[in-house]
């Protein structure tokens, strides 16, 4: 079963990899927010780059990095390219009833340079370290231990789902079945799904029979991490720099 | 001394099937039992009795002791089940963190987890893959992944909820092959399957179910009663089956041969 994984390149032995994940999150995430609140072009710029070398520092292949970054791009786009021609402002080019203002041309780079950087950091976070050690990670910063379980489990299953839906799929196309954009491929589509769901209601209480026989009582014992190292601080200063700086300017 | 004692167990589930009509047995400790029942016998059911995950009417006891609501921590410590489906068992993002996730709940020290953790990977041929998501392994490999989840909690007593099922003939003889080194080194185990081929390899003793024990019985003896095994919809091994017809024509009379090499002899014999 083919499918993105955003792991897939988690175990490579960069600088970003060996990074502690508790520092990297809290740094990344710093950085994150402060490129979110860049108020003009420049800095939000000065974060695209930053995210880049990072990206380049971490060495994911590109080909991974561009994978990830279709979906970000795809919910993006239609905002920038309807931004110049809906927001009000001097008028740069006008064709028709059509014109492109240049407040809006403005805001559709921002937000488009914004939501690139964030994209990238965010794959910086979720893909350099296996998905386990990150959620481990937030635990030891205080993430509920019952939501740690909810993105364990879920992690573990949507893959199985998903493979099961792709087999109930290729099932209905045995049977004749061809997708169309009509009531019946909707209906179908729609049992299809509460089938899926009927069986992960059932799958889920069989997991939770085979957690309680190996003795699960509501928690999963995660062992102790050592402390900060040197060079986790040297990494989480250099960021959080630049960090400071883009929401300085 | 008794490993498992099941008394009277009846079991309906909440739509009103009805799995279990009375079932009782008992295994001593250190033999290997297979569980042979048609589907809908109950087998799955009686094996979740075992470790108190479903509890009906009946008794069970486990080294002596009664399960009740105060010792399952101890029941699950020294039962450990194999699911039928190895998803179901897998849970956990790596395979390495599911085969720790026992040893952990019964608060090993981290060392002691990482032996088991070694031992249980190395058991079953699964050590590469330790740091793999169960979906990146084949199904075969996710079988004995569940086999090593319970492995590395190293209990006295295992129960296999049909462990051969869907696996190449390979793996097949390596399940059994594991099941007998680890009766060996002494631990009781309960296997239900429907492959009769398969039960002299890894079993001594054969338990019929039908919602209640009907045969309970050394292999050879169930095994080569063909109006039993054909009464509840179940086949002979192949060997046994080909060598009761040849007894039923006054053709063969020594004991019924299992394994093919056997069965070649005394074929041979049979023809000079």
């Amino acid at each position: 079963m083919s499918h993105f994984d955003p792991e897939k390149h988690s175990c490579l032995g960069s600088a970003i990899h060996s990074w502690d994940p508790r520092a990297k999150i809290v740094s990344l995430l710093v950085l994150i927010f402060a490129i979110a609140l860049a108020g003009s072009i420049l800095p939000a710029l000065a974060g695209l780059c930053v995210s880049i070398s990072l990206v380049l520092i971490s060495r994911i292949p590109l080909a991974h990095v561009a994978g990830f970054m279709k979906w970000p791009v795809i919910f993006l786009l239609p905002l920038a390219l309807f931004l110049p021609f809906t927001t009000e402002g001097d008028c740069l080019y006008s064709f028709q009833f059509l014109s492109v203002s240049r407040q809006g041309l403005f805001f559709s780079l921002l937000y488009l340079t914004r939501g690139v950087a964030a994209a990238l950091l965010a794959l910086l976070i979720v893909g350099t370290a296996p998905f386990t050690v990150t959620i481990k990670a937030l635990q030891e910063m205080g993430l509920p231990a019952s939501l740690t379980q909810i993105f364990l489990f879920a992690y573990r299953y949507v893959f199985l789902l998903n493979e099961e839906f792709s087999i109930m799929s290729r099932s209905l196309q045995c049977k004749g079945f061809v997708r169309r954009s009509d009531l019946k491929t909707a209906r179908t589509l729609a049992m299809a799904f509460a089938m899926l769901l009927i069986r992960s209601y059932e799958r889920s209480l069989a997991v939770y029979n085979a957690m309680l026989s190996r003795g699960y009582r509501g928690d999963i014992p995660i062992p102790g991490r050592n402390g900060l190292a040197a060079s986790d601080l040297f990494k989480s200063l250099l960021v959080l720099g630049a960090a400071f700086s883009i929401m300085a300017k | 001394m008794k490993a498992i004692e099941a008394i009277n167990l009846v079991f309906s589930y909440p739509d009103g099937t009805r799995a279990l009509e009375g079932a009782s047995f008992s295994i001593d400790s250190g033999e290997s039992v297979a569980l042979l029942g048609p589907n809908g016998s109950g087998k799955s059911t009686l094996l979740l009795h075992l470790n108190g995950i479903l509890r009906g009417q009946g008794t069970v006891r486990i080294m002596g002791r009664e399960i009740t609501e105060d010792n399952l921590s101890w029941v699950r410590s020294q039962v450990g089940m194999v699911f039928q489906d190895p998803d179901d068992q897998l849970f956990m993002p790596t395979l390495e963190e599911d085969v720790s996730f026992g040893p952990r709940n019964m608060g090993l020290s981290e060392a002691a987890v990482q032996e088991a953790v070694s031992w249980a990977l190395r058991s079953t041929g699964l050590v590469d893959l330790e740091a793999k998501s169960p979906h990146h392994l084949s199904f075969g490999q996710r079988k004995r992944a569940a086999v090593a989840t319970v492995l590395s909690m190293r209990p006295p007593v295992m129960v296999l909820d049909e462990p051969t099922s869907n696996l190449d003939p390979r793996s097949k003889r390596e399940v059994a092959t594991l099941i007998r080194s680890l009766q060996e080194k002494g631990t009781t185990i309960i296997t239900a399957t429907h492959d009769a081929n398969l039960v002299p390899y890894m079993a001594d003793r054969v338990l019929l179910l039908d919602r209640k024990i009907v045969a309970d019985g050394d292999v050879r003896q169930i095994l080569c009663r063909r109006n039993l095994m054909k009464g509840l919809g179940l086949e002979m091994p192949l060997l046994a089956d080909l060598f009761e017809r040849l007894r039923e024509e006054k053709i063969y009379s020594g004991a019924t041969p299992f394994a093919a090499d056997i069965a070649a002899k005394e074929i041979i014999d049979l023809l000079k």
